[in-house]
């Protein structure tokens, strides 16, 4: 039970895995994907379990003040800062409306005056003030600032106008966030108002920001935490790279000499500087090393690689490599 | 494109990543405090990253949306199975419940990569070593677009061009009718799809010529209609150099198999032929290397282009200023490894709580 | 035998040389790398064989095809893949191609999203004529699509090549793949087999190799970009045919940017006058270390002789 049962799962897999390559039939090709499925799954969560174990290990560490704790508390805190801003928690408290509109058969700005016979007023007000608010597709402005869209609270009066049926054509409006943040900091709201002349709709937006792998405190994150962190890990490897060359690369015997003339032309020929120097020779050279010996080499090396993960796959699935079941 | 100034917290942002980098690049003075902080920022964002990107890219979509929202019970199997892994992970008395996930994990790769690894790199790899020794030089006045596009400095938009020039000149008389628009820019062909410069042209030219050039793997047959009566049949010649490059790769490529294999003694005639092998090897390792060299090289310049603005439009460099960010940050970090380093220097080391002069193990004494 | 003063002068630099502390070759690479920004040499790239090769390969679609795309990045890898994304996506744009984009690093998916707003979403070239296929704004599900991550490696691109839609039944979005507009008619890879090509844009495991170990037997057309570390391990799969087209590092993606000339700041061609210095400095280490060595390896042949004598 604790160890067969595992080797006849491993063959049945293993061997389904296998025939999905040779036999492209609809039911083989089916079963094949879904375990491909499932192993993506256990890959997915193996991903959690990973980083789930990293915050197991370092809790007690920081709870008992042991040496360095300081550090692993901002480890955890930036992990869990990650995690409050990267899942889309905003769907558990956003409304279930995104604003709301009102209208009312008689605008106080309009009442008596002639604009009344044709016209109507769009009352916007709600949420943060740089929002971006758009009627019938065009950004509403703010006439003190020419160009720049209004913010609110904005009045703007519309034209009412009928089909040709005599139906009131709807405003559609629009309050999304503003052009500036890509990607956008809200979520969007659309409404569309049917308004009679002289009338005012006032709408109240109630935009959740976003949060989620979309979201902007999630990309500020990655942006500017992770992102330059992971790339100048990484640069330092070309300050180790030339204290490794300067100490390490040693003109011992024929094949390291062999190595190092190979690298030494395959650097220099694949720089500008080397072709324009050496008027392509090295260039040529290079490419030439790449192409023949190298392919050659490497072939080699992969040939013998593939038939070494032949033989250890199928001692794998035929249950004669046990070493990943581990002991009793 | 139309830009927008950043939003202040994106400038901040830019600022903390600046200083971030060079927190990091402090390391190579010594280990230090910003270094450590910056690593374990690193390392925490970069678990809260992967546990979020795992769940909206598989595991919301693959097992609960097909559980969920498709009733597709068949998914209970890899539900279970990870519960597996995590009853493993909590308890030692039954950690052999661990053993199905890897069991399945581990048959599932090894047949999938079985045959793949198989046909991709034996069989193609051995059929792509031993066909095609002989190489034929390119009849420029004869040869289709395909052959011709294989040509030192010829990509499609040449060849293209290549085929119609000759037919409105009636075939090519020398090679320097078609090298002459490289040599000094003028007439109508195009190396690729843009004019280049004239230092382009002039590495172009340049690189008709040598060995693998287009003198050495071209010819020119005498232009014919291509109709069935007509008698006229080109000279083939051969690509010399190209066929001893081949049996060198087929050599090469047999020796280097020879030497990796070891139920015979490397001795004699075939310690000679594992000695060719290993010289092959390292001219690959070597090219390697150089490749390896550069690549980290890369890494670097990257970093180098965000911390000095390059890789950003001017509207935002003016708002960034990195450059000034960048000499704040290295003045701080200098002088915070200088106090931390006269702080380790006046603090006593600390004192061994076993009381035995530290010859045994204790558990609050750091382990790392 | 005592040294003559005559010898004691190179032996003591070698020996400092020898000794010397590696931050110093740390400031020298910094140098290496900070001031060619400043002082730009301007030398153009020679697009290789397999350079051009990759640019024909794209160049040779039909208009307006479907094309496949796996980013498999993370912000470490930039300087050396994002010329070639960027230049390559403007490509597309330029034929007015459709792309379906997937991953299968978990650091990609923010960076892929940046190219698709800078570069699909946004207009190209605002002063040029209005149907400039580089100002098309790409509509999400009708002009492109990215499905998003997803984890398993091998067993991910295995299922790409029998089934999407097992491997991605819907978008991170929640939507169902099939009733996206662009994944009409794509149970697979290998129905972008006729009319498209596959562009793989790899920093590492999983990537190239594992897809064209995998998709290979389906004879697809497929081009890749690479880091210059993972360059010599693909050549192979290039020289056999199985890869159309190859770019490997920074270099080739300079050679792509020049090729392909896109609009905007193009930052292979500038980090290439970085690495022509960086390169020299490295070989001039390496050939230090080794006079330096060859030098200690005769006064040990020396002194061992005259030890004998």
């Amino acid at each position: 039970m604790k160890k067969t049962l595992p080797l006849l799962l491993t063959f049945f897999v293993g061997v389904v895995g296998a025939m999905g390559y040779f036999v492209p039939a609809g039911g083989m090709t089916k079963l094949s994907s879904t375990l491909n499925d499932f192993g993506i799954i256990i890959a997915a969560v193996a991903f959690v379990l990973g980083g789930i174990n990293i915050v197991q290990v370092n809790i007690p560490i920081v709870v008992r003040r042991r040496p360095d704790w300081g550090y692993k508390l901002v480890m955890l805190l930036s992990a869990v800062a990650v995690l409050l801003v990267g899942f889309r928690l905003h769907e558990f408290w956003s409304p279930a409306e995104k604003g709301t509109v009102s209208v009312s058969p008689v605008s106080d700005m309009l009442v008596g005056t002639p604009e009344a016979a044709d016209t109507a007023i769009i009352v916007v007000d709600g949420g943060p003030r740089d929002l971006l608010v758009k009627i019938d597709g065009k950004t509403v402005l703010d006439p003190a600032r020419p160009g720049e869209p209004a913010r609110m609270p904005i009045r703007a009066r519309v034209r009412v106008e009928k089909d040709a049926a005599g139906n009131v054509i709807p405003h559609v409006v629009n309050v999304s966030d503003t052009a500036r943040t890509t990607p956008p900091r809200y979520d969007e709201y659309e409404v569309s108002i049917s308004l009679v002349a002289g009338g005012e709709a006032t709408v109240k937006p109630h935009l959740t920001y976003l949060l989620g792998p979309e979201g902007q405190p999630y990309l500020w994150l990655f942006n500017y935490i992770f992102a330059p962190c992971n790339a100048t890990m990484f640069a330092l490897l070309a300050f180790f790279i030339t204290s490794a060359a300067f100490r390490a690369f040693r003109l011992r015997n024929v094949e390291s000499g062999l190595l190092l003339g190979a690298a030494m032309l395959v650097m220099m020929g694949t720089i500008p500087l080397g072709a324009e120097l050496s008027q392509t020779w090295l260039y040529r050279l290079q490419e030439w090393i790449l192409s023949v010996p190298t392919v050659a080499g490497r072939r080699a090396i992969m040939m013998g690689a593939a038939l070494g993960a032949v033989a250890i796959g199928l001692r794998v699935i035929l249950g004669l490599e046990r070493s990943h079941l581990g002991g009793d | 494109m139309n830009l927008q100034p950043w939003l202040t917290a994106d400038v901040v942002g830019a600022w903390i990543a600046v200083f971030l980098t060079f927190c990091i690049l402090s390391f190579l003075y010594k280990d230090n405090p910003f270094y450590k902080l910056a690593e374990h920022l690193f390392v925490g964002s970069s678990v809260g990253i992967v546990i979020v990107n795992t769940y909206y890219g598989p595991l919301k979509p693959n097992l609960v949306g097909r559980l969920w929202d498709d009733h597709n019970w068949w998914y209970i199997i890899p539900l279970v199975l990870s519960l597996c892994l995590f009853v493993r992970a909590a308890s030692r008395s039954l950690s052999w419940v661990g053993r199905y996930p890897v069991a399945f994990v581990v048959g599932l790769y090894a047949g999938i990569n079985l045959p793949a690894v198989a046909d991709s790199n034996l069989l193609t790899q051995a059929r792509a070593t031993a066909s095609d020794i002989v190489v034929e030089r390119v009849d420029v006045n004869n040869a289709s677009p395909g052959k011709l596009r294989k040509l030192p400095g010829f990509g499609s938009a040449v060849a293209a061009k290549v085929v119609g020039a000759r037919k409105a000149i009636g075939g090519f008389k020398s090679m320097g009718q078609i090298l002459g628009p490289y040599a000094d820019g003028k007439g109508g062909l195009l190396p690729q799809e843009q004019q280049l410069s004239a230092p382009q042209l002039k590495l172009v030219s340049y690189a008709m010529s040598g060995p693998r050039g287009i003198r050495a793997q071209a010819f020119l047959g005498a232009y014919h209609s291509g109709s069935k009566d007509d008698p006229y049949k080109p000279e083939k010649k051969y690509f010399l150099f190209g066929i001893l490059s081949n049996l060198l790769m087929l050599a090469g490529t047999l020796a280097a198999l020879v030497y990796f294999y070891f139920s015979v003694p490397h001795k004699g005639a075939v310690g000679k032929v594992a000695r060719f092998g290993i010289w092959t090897l390292m001219l690959g390792f070597g090219a390697s290397f150089g490749y390896t060299v550069q690549g980290r090289i890369s890494l670097a310049i990257g970093r180098a282009f965000s911390i000095l603005d390059k890789d950003k439009a001017d509207l935002h460099k003016n708002q960034v200023h990195s450059a000034y960010v960048a000499l704040i940050s290295i003045v701080l970090i200098v002088a915070g490894i200088i106090y931390f380093e006269r702080r380790a220097k006046r603090r006593p080391p600390p004192a061994d709580p076993s009381g035995d002069g530290g010859g045994v193990p204790n558990e609050e004494l750091p382990q790392y | 035998m005592s040294a003559t003063p005559a010898n004691a002068a190179p032996r003591g630099i070698m020996e400092r040389l020898r000794t010397m502390d590696r931050r110093w070759l740390f400031l020298c690479m910094g140098l290496a790398i900070v001031l060619p920004i400043f002082f730009p040499i301007g030398l153009p790239a020679l697009p290789g064989d397999a350079t051009v090769d990759t640019y024909d390969a794209v160049a040779s679609i039909k208009d307006g095809s479907r094309v496949f795309m796996s980013i498999d990045f993370d912000p470490a890898s930039r300087p050396e893949l994002e010329p070639f994304a960027k230049s390559v996506l403007v490509q597309l744009k330029r034929k007015r191609c459709k792309i379906v984009i997937v991953s299968l690093w978990e650091y990609a998916p923010p960076l892929i999203n940046g190219y698709v707003r800078s570069i699909l979403q946004a207009p190209l070239n605002p002063g040029g004529p209005p149907d400039d296929p580089l100002n098309k704004i790409y509509e999400r599900k009708t002009d492109f699509i990215f499905l998003g991550f997803k984890s398993g490696k091998q067993a991910v691109i295995n299922t790409l090549g029998q089934s999407l839609p097992t491997a991605y039944p819907t978008t991170q979005e929640g939507e169902p793949v099939g009733t996206i507009p662009i994944m009409e008619g794509i149970r697979s890879v290998q129905d972008f087999k006729d009319s498209g090509i596959l562009i793989l844009i790899s920093a590492g495991f999983p990537g190239a190799k594992e897809y064209v170990e995998l998709l290979s037997r389906y004879e697809l057309p497929i081009v890749v970009s690479t880091t210059a570390v993972s360059r010599t391990d693909l050549q192979p799969f290039y020289s056999s045919g199985q890869l159309k087209g190859l770019v490997a590092g920074m270099q080739g993606a300079a050679e792509y940017e020049q090729l392909v000339n896109p609009p905007g700041e193009q930052l292979g061609k500038k980090g290439l006058d970085v690495l022509n210095i960086g390169t020299l400095v490295i070989i001039l280490a390496i050939v230090l270390g080794n006079l330096i060595y060859l030098a200690e390896r005769r006064q040990q042949k020396r002194a061992q002789s005259g030890g004998a004598s």
